[in-house]
């Protein structure tokens, strides 16, 4: 009884098994690509909130420190342009890193594939193109 | 079949096998083995969770071999990231540029690249797992509406649409659904034919989290044991099916849902499921109630541990948001905020405190949380007062508001803005009124220009009256208001609700602030409020608090200290309890309930400990005890033991004082006495004795001297002789002598007293009287009592008659009626006296006995002494005066005249002759 309850517990895990890795490719380019894209769009937009992009723009024309006569305006207005500036460019390198993140997603498995297959061959010496 | 409760889940038990899932040794075709159903709105649930051999087995199979296969993928997936560090090596040492690493050929590259698609299934896997696990749907959390037609039998409740139905079990934690499984093992094991919510019971005893809580709950685990083993083997007779859950375990199941829907949890967990188990069976309910564990204290321990949960969670989350707010500065985060010098100088920055994780949690204050984000977004006032008594937590609330303007949890309007604490006091140190509202002016200035502030005001009442000029000019408070008004900054402030009436309602302060009412806690609402708030006394004194001590905080701290409030009161007295228990039991010892009563016994001086057995004799003798110093008066005696016995074992009703006597009686016969007699043996010392000597009295003025004197008045504030002795010994025998000489005025406050126990005070404090016994003496009636006496009437027909008649015209109906019982005390005859004239004389010879010296007095002189002192008009009270005149002064005189030595033993005979006997010489 018990040793049937194994190998009949063994079996459907297999079975189970084989579908997981049958259907993980497809996932990978449909539902997990809809996730990563999903997460990637959280973080930049997390990452927007923390430097405070758009709110620092927004506010690009209105004095810092409350200092409203002309000098402060203009300092202000200087002063909010670099720092916005360099705020943009943290955040272009937060979403450039993000979208490494969707490239290698995209091609991790195409690439793992090919440079497998190369290295298969060279493990058995075969020229992969035999017209070569 | 049918409906079976009116509850947020309806359920729904299976027609065939009614709820349990077989029928026989086979699964019911019917329901397929669910047994019962519930419908929650549109959704349907049901537990799908198989459990039996077979199941188990394979489950368990399968998660070995899932685990086998994710830890060899793992292994495997570590040996790419190796083989390619090994690579990189290799070509660092032959001079080949890293970058170049994919063009290498070999078995580490091989390794490489196959731990790349490795790690892809991985993160497939994992990713997998991780959405198969379920919440409690959100939709669900705030209840499901808009299902056309309630089901009313289980055919309809299945009637739902695709992806209407739920499956308990996967909103079941893993701990959950391990107890589940080991409840069935369990039943399995004993050989027992249905599951029940006891095995549960005994299945979560496993588990080490519910240890932790029945530790708390102070459970003797051994009797426990003892009683969940005798109550087992009610399901070891067969059923004639399989072995499964019974129809009770389903509901459990259902409740245990239930109860994390209502308390907004995401899984069920043990908690909840414990909370089941006694919610839905009488059996698990009748085990626990022999253990003195009943339904409310594990509904409130599970808050206990869910709160607990949820300050970890709370934390984690304020952590993670607070990163959005500028740190170290006062500014927001467009930096359009103005530096605020002058204000900082004079305030704290509440927001900066709680980003730096300063204040204390707020719990269980959501509604005026929320009432508070309410007001503010309303058109109406902008400003707030929080008026409370205090202590109940008006401070909390305004930290809670700051920790949720950290986490930026509040609406938009209140995001990115700094919540300021703005300190009367310090505007007002050291200056004239003019400086202090110049300084006022300056901060609400920069608060107003700078538009990131939100103030906060502690007692704003304070500020009311501080005024630079006459009485025309405007105060610091009416400076407040105006610039409330003209600005547009919003205010939270606080004032006690006597300050606020008097001081802030009807001054231009009260028209710009929305006045919210600010409720002590209490009951199961303190309790948890406490419950909260331990984790920081436990974390400080090294000690753990059992349920029993914070459920004996509140009830005793609402119950014996008035001039406080909850919770705070019952902070300090659990504080109080952690260091005596630390002093006396060591770090790591468990703060009990008697830890707590008697700390709040020792603050009171009202005995709350358990009875102990030296007492309990004590109570039990209690008349022998009186009656040592008492002569006859037996119903007198009986009364007022039978009172303190009543009251010392919680029998008594605990809004009125402990027991209110009258006696009436002729003077002498021992009314005062008894009451002295009393307040000695039972409060252990006769100075808990308060007597008020009510012929003083007689003016209706003098009710200021009881209460205190008004206002406008002298001496007002300094509480008044009946209320403070109340106040500072509030148990204690308060006796009123000779009551009828008082003025009817004063008979009426009384009543109150006799009727609510508790009288307010000239300067507003309520003063507690539920643990003093009263007892009032009268002399009224006397000539009718010793007349009926002398005519052979007995005590309860002279008692009948007065009441009846003669007392009412002394006393009002409805004061009589406020006694439990009027006693009348018969006139002494000249038996009675010898005794007592025996009592007094023992009592000269214990002041002699000080002295080295005996007294003996002989029968005759006795007799003499009694004859002398008896008059049947004053009862004994001739007797005192006799026995000083015949036998202390003759004493006194051989004393001076050098007679005495020590051992000498004096012999009283008759006629007041007093001689000496020397002890016999020691060879």
């Amino acid at each position: 009884m018990t040793r049937s309850v194994v190998l009949s517990s063994l079996k459907y895990f297999s079975l189970d098994l084989v579908g997981k890795v049958l259907y993980w490719p497809l996932w990978w380019y449909t539902v997990g690509f809809q996730k990563l894209m999903t997460i990637t769009a959280g973080n930049v937009l997390e990452e927007e909130h923390q430097l405070g992009v758009v709110l620092w723009w927004k506010n690009l024309f209105v004095p810092m420190y409350g200092q409203y006569d002309w000098q402060g305006r203009i300092i202000s207005f200087f002063m909010r342009l670099v720092i916005g500036i360099a705020r943009i460019a943290l955040l272009v390198v937060w979403f450039a890193f993000s979208l490494t993140v969707i490239v290698a997603w995209v091609l991790v498995l195409p690439l793992a594939a090919y440079f497998l297959w190369i290295n298969v061959l060279y493990a058995f010496d075969i020229a992969w193109w035999p017209y070569a | 079949m049918g409906e079976k409760h009116a509850k947020l889940v309806t359920r729904f038990a299976c027609p065939t096998c009614r709820g349990i899932g077989v029928q026989g040794a086979q699964r019911c075709r019917t329901c397929g083995g669910r047994g019962t159903i519930g419908r929650q709105g549109d959704l349907m649930l049901y537990w799908g969770r198989p459990i039996d051999y077979r199941h188990l087995a394979q489950r368990h199979v399968i998660a070995i071999a899932q685990y086998t296969v994710v830890t060899i993928l793992l292994g495997f997936a570590a040996l790419g990231v190796g083989g390619l560090l090994w690579q990189l090596i290799l070509l660092d040492q032959y001079g080949v540029p890293l970058w170049r690493f994919w063009e290498q050929q070999n078995i580490w590259m091989l390794t490489f690249w196959w731990s790349l698609v490795v790690d892809s299934y991985l993160v497939y896997h994992f990713s997998q797992e991780y959405a198969k696990i379920q919440h409690i749907p959100r939709r669900a959390r705030r209840g499901v509406t808009g299902a056309a037609a309630p089901p009313t039998s289980w055919e309809t409740a299945l009637q739902v649409r695709r992806g209407q139905t739920v499956n308990l079990s996967d909103l079941y934690t893993a701990e959950a659904i391990a107890a589940v499984e080991k409840s069935w093992e369990f039943a399995a094991s004993s050989r027992h034919h249905a599951v029940a919510p006891l095995h549960l019971l005994v299945a979560l005893l496993q588990f080490p989290a519910m240890t932790e809580m029945f530790v708390r709950l102070g459970a003797p685990f051994t009797r426990l044991n003892r009683l969940v083993t005798g109550a087992l083997p009610r399901y070891a007779v067969p059923t004639g099916n399989a072995l499964t859950f019974d129809a009770e375990y389903f509901e459990a199941l259902f409740s245990a849902y239930e109860e994390a829907w209502s308390r907004q949890q995401k899984k069920v967990d043990l908690s909840e499921l414990l909370v089941a188990c006694v919610t839905t069976s009488e059996v698990v309910r009748d085990v626990l109630y022999d253990v003195k564990i009943d339904t409310d204290a594990i509904h409130n321990v599970a808050a206990w541990f869910r709160v607990r949960r949820e300050q970890r969670a709370r934390y984690h989350h304020l952590r993670s948001r607070t990163s959005y707010r500028p740190r170290r500065t006062t500014m927001d985060r467009a930096m359009t905020a103005v530096a605020t010098p002058a204000l900082d100088s004079f305030s704290q920055d509440l927001t900066q405190l709680a980003r730096a994780g300063y204040l204390e949690p707020c719990l269980g204050r959501d509604h005026e949380v929320t009432e508070i984000f309410r007001i503010f977004s309303a058109g109406g006032r902008q400003n707030i007062v929080l008026v409370g008594n205090p202590g109940i937590g008006k401070r909390t609330i305004v930290n809670g508001v700051a920790q949720l303007m950290v986490a930026e949890d509040v609406p938009k309007f209140m995001q990115d803005k700094r919540l300021v604490s703005l300190s009367v006091a310090r505007l007002i140190s050291g200056v004239t009124a003019s400086v202090a509202e110049e300084r006022l002016l300056h901060c609400l200035n920069e608060a107003a220009r700078s538009r990131n502030i939100i103030l906060f005001i502690n007692d704003v009442s304070k500020m009311v009256g501080i005024s630079p000029g006459g009485s025309a000019s405007l105060d610091l408070a009416g400076a407040l208001a105006q610039a409330l008004t003209q600005t547009g900054l919003r205010a939270i402030t606080t004032a006690l609700p006597t300050d606020y009436s008097r001081y802030v309602e009807n001054h231009l302060l009260g028209q710009v602030l929305e006045k919210m009412n600010i409720e002590e806690p209490e009951g199961n609402d303190a309790i948890q409020i406490l419950e909260a708030k331990v984790g920081a006394i436990e974390a400080n004194y090294h000690v753990y608090f059992t349920y029993e001590a914070i459920a004996q905080a509140v009830k005793l701290s609402g119950r014996y200290l008035h001039d406080r409030f909850l919770p705070e009161k019952a902070i300090e007295v659990l504080d109080e309890s952690a260091v005596r228990t630390l002093n006396e039991k060591g770090r790591d010892s468990s703060v009990t309930g008697q830890d707590v009563a008697l700390t709040v016994s020792e603050k009171t001086g009202i005995p709350l400990t358990e009875v102990t057995q030296q007492e309990s004799a004590k109570l039990l003798n209690l008349e022998q005890e009186i009656h040592q110093r008492m002569v006859d008066q037996e119903e007198a005696v009986k009364l007022v033991s039978a009172a303190i016995r009543r009251a010392r074992a919680e029998l008594r009703d605990v809004r009125r004082p402990i027991v209110n006597l009258l006696f009436l009686g002729p003077t002498g016969v021992g009314k005062t006495e008894l009451a002295k007699i009393v307040a000695s043996v039972y409060f252990g010392r006769a100075s808990e004795l308060i007597r008020l000597d009510m012929s003083e009295y007689q003016e209706k003025s003098s009710v200021n001297r009881l209460l205190g004197a008004p206002a406008g008045f002298e001496g007002h504030g300094e509480g008044g002789y009946l209320t403070e002795a109340v106040r500072h010994h509030p148990f204690a025998l308060l006796l009123l002598d000779e009551i009828e000489k008082a003025h009817p005025d004063i008979l009426n406050l009384f009543l109150q007293v006799m009727d609510d126990g508790r009288l307010t005070d000239a300067v507003g404090r309520t003063v507690d009287f539920t643990n003093v016994i009263l007892i009032a003496t009268s002399n009224a009636c006397t000539p009718t009592i010793q007349r009926l006496t002398a005519a052979g009437v007995s005590v309860a027909e002279v008692k009948a008659k007065l009441l009846s008649g003669e007392l009412q015209q002394h006393f009002r109906p409805e004061f009589l009626n406020r006694f439990d019982s009027v006693v009348v005390f018969k006139p002494l005859g000249m038996p009675e006296v010898q005794k007592i004239a025996r009592l007094m004389l023992q009592e000269v010879g214990k002041r002699l006995l000080e002295k080295g010296v005996s007294l003996q007095p002989t029968d005759a002189a006795i007799d003499e002494l009694a004859t002398a002192g008896y008059d049947p008009e004053f009862g004994a009270r001739p007797l005192r005066r006799v026995i000083q005149e015949r036998v202390d002064d003759a004493i006194a005189t051989k004393i001076l005249g050098g007679e005495l030595e020590r051992r000498d033993t004096i012999i009283l005979d008759v006629g007041g002759r007093v001689t000496i006997k020397k002890p016999a010489r020691r060879a």
